[in-house]
């Protein structure tokens, strides 16, 4: 803009520069950054089971020690299983010593659970539930197995735990439906985690 | 050690990247690495005598401290595999793989799917306590994660493994219902314990203990005089019986607490130092057993 206000002196006005560029280089910059990151994302999603990964929501510190106690007793169960050609029961696997069926291996706090197995096709449940009024939380262990025998091939296991607020709940195929909330998925003698 | 030197490293590694064979596994031997003395224990019961446990460090280093040698490096350089913590109670190894060429060598790690808890002390954050390696159904978890991940690296020998690793795990159980028939009769929702260590934690909650406070949530961080006041404070609160302090901490600060406080105080290991044997985890891990036992029930 040129103003002229007399013959030997002429005002320039410069007007402010248009903040639109500087707004369009933010925004492409920002763009760009979150197109990097999902390339990334996408990158570490593929590279599957090899990153460590957190086990199930937070938890108290006496549901888990019933968790933990599951997981750790799932290889044991799938060993009897070989052995005997059948899912062991709960007496089964109290009598070898196995918590959380043996709740001698547990601490006096976790000792009032009741477990029953519930058979599902070729694979098992064992329901845990609280035999007091304390209010604990349910508990349930799935087994199956997830790419059958066969020759030259060794079996792989699927391995859930899930858990319920309250007792009785209903064991269906369908566990989140009926408020349970699974906790671990674990896959094949590798032991691949899969997020819940 | 918290990071090695680049020029150190750079020197270090060039006679070893030479010296470097990529050879299949599974087709002789293995090889494991281990970051802590656990994981020796723990990897030596399940391989038997059927692969070689390679302590990453030597026995008795302090891995804060210390700075590796040639001949450390060059051990790193024939790992198949090396089980590591990854939680923050390792991060040494990193830096010596890549001074060794081994960047890429597959890592076991058996935190993975255990239940981890927070850091004490620190509300909201998001750190997980890395000493998931003082605990016994815990151990037990760990060492089948990484029998099977060793099978996979081995499949000759994944059978073997499988047996050694449900040996190691009854024995294990075997320890962990002595320690629980001895608690036995306890009213243990009303025992409440302070510990010097955060390390404690995971194995305080298999045996359904309650830890009400931690002294010094971190390696080598004492605490201020306020940080003093307030925990003699929380103790007090709680109402503290048992103080557990690491082996061998001497610090004036543990000594102003019990005569400020009254509770006992025993001592736990750490589990980390000391020789590099299969059956040091059981031992260490029996003393602290009978250390927590005699805290609690007041006998010894």
């Amino acid at each position: 803009m040129h103003a002229v206000t007399d013959e030997s002196f002429e005002e320039i006005v410069v007007a402010p520069r248009s903040a639109r560029r500087e707004t369009v280089g933010v925004l492409l910059t920002i763009a760009g950054i979150v197109a990097l990151c999902a390339v990334r994302f996408a990158l570490l999603s593929r590279a599957g089971g090899e990153r460590e990964v957190a086990a199930g929501p937070s938890l108290s510190p006496a549901d888990a020690t019933i968790f933990q106690s599951l997981i750790v007793a799932a290889e044991s169960v799938a060993s009897l299983r070989e052995a005997d050609g059948r899912w062991p029961s709960p007496a089964r696997l109290q009598s070898e010593g196995l918590p959380p069926f043996e709740p001698a291996l547990l601490p006096q706090d976790l000792r009032g659970y009741r477990w029953e197995e519930y058979a599902r096709g070729a694979g098992v449940d064992y329901v845990g539930q609280e035999a007091g009024s304390r209010g604990r939380a349910s508990f349930l262990l799935r087994l199956e197995d997830s790419e059958p025998a066969g020759q030259g091939k060794t079996s792989s296991l699927l391995v859930e735990v899930w858990t319920h607020p309250r007792r009785d709940p209903r064991v269906v195929d369908a566990l989140g439906s009926a408020g349970w909330t699974r906790l671990v998925s674990l896959e094949g003698r590798a032991g691949t985690v899969k997020r819940p | 050690m918290r990071w090695l030197p680049r020029g150190l490293a750079a020197l270090l590694a060039v006679p070893l990247l030479l010296a470097s064979e990529a050879r299949p596994a599974a087709t002789r031997r293995l090889k494991i690495g281990v970051t802590l003395l656990p994981y020796y224990s723990w990897t030596a019961n399940v391989v038997g005598g059927a692969a070689d446990v390679v302590p990453a460090l030597p026995a008795g280093t302090d891995p804060h401290t210390y700075q590796p040698k040639p001949e450390d490096l060059a051990s790193l350089q024939s790992l198949d595999a090396i089980v590591v913590n990854g939680l923050g109670h390792d991060e040494f190894i990193d830096p010596m793989l890549q001074a060794a060429g081994r960047a890429s060598l597959p890592r076991i790690r058996p935190n993975e799917a255990l239940p981890l808890m927070p850091v004490s002390g620190e509300p909201g954050a998001t750190a997980k306590n890395s000493h998931s390696f003082i605990a016994i159904t815990g151990a037990i978890q760990q060492t089948q994660t990484i029998a099977r991940s060793l099978g996979r690296l081995d499949p000759r020998n994944d059978a073997l493994y499988a047996r050694n690793a449900a040996a190691y795990a009854g024995r294990l159980r075997a320890l962990l219902a002595g320690a629980l028939s001895r608690l036995d009769g306890v009213d243990t929702s009303k025992v409440r314990v302070a510990t010097v260590h955060d390390g404690y934690a995971y194995l305080f909650r298999e045996l359904g203990l309650t830890v009400a406070a931690v002294v010094q949530p971190r390696h080598g961080l004492e605490p201020s005089a306020r940080q003093l006041a307030d925990t003699i404070d929380r103790i007090r609160k709680a109402g503290v019986g048992v103080l557990f302090i690491e082996m061998d901490l001497k610090s004036t600060y543990v000594d102003t607490i019990f005569r400020e406080t009254g509770c006992r105080v025993l001592r736990l290991s750490h589990m980390a130092g000391g020789a590099y044997t299969a059956d040091a985890f059981e031992r260490d891990m029996k003393a602290n057993l009978d250390a927590i036992v005699a805290g609690v029930t007041g006998k010894t």
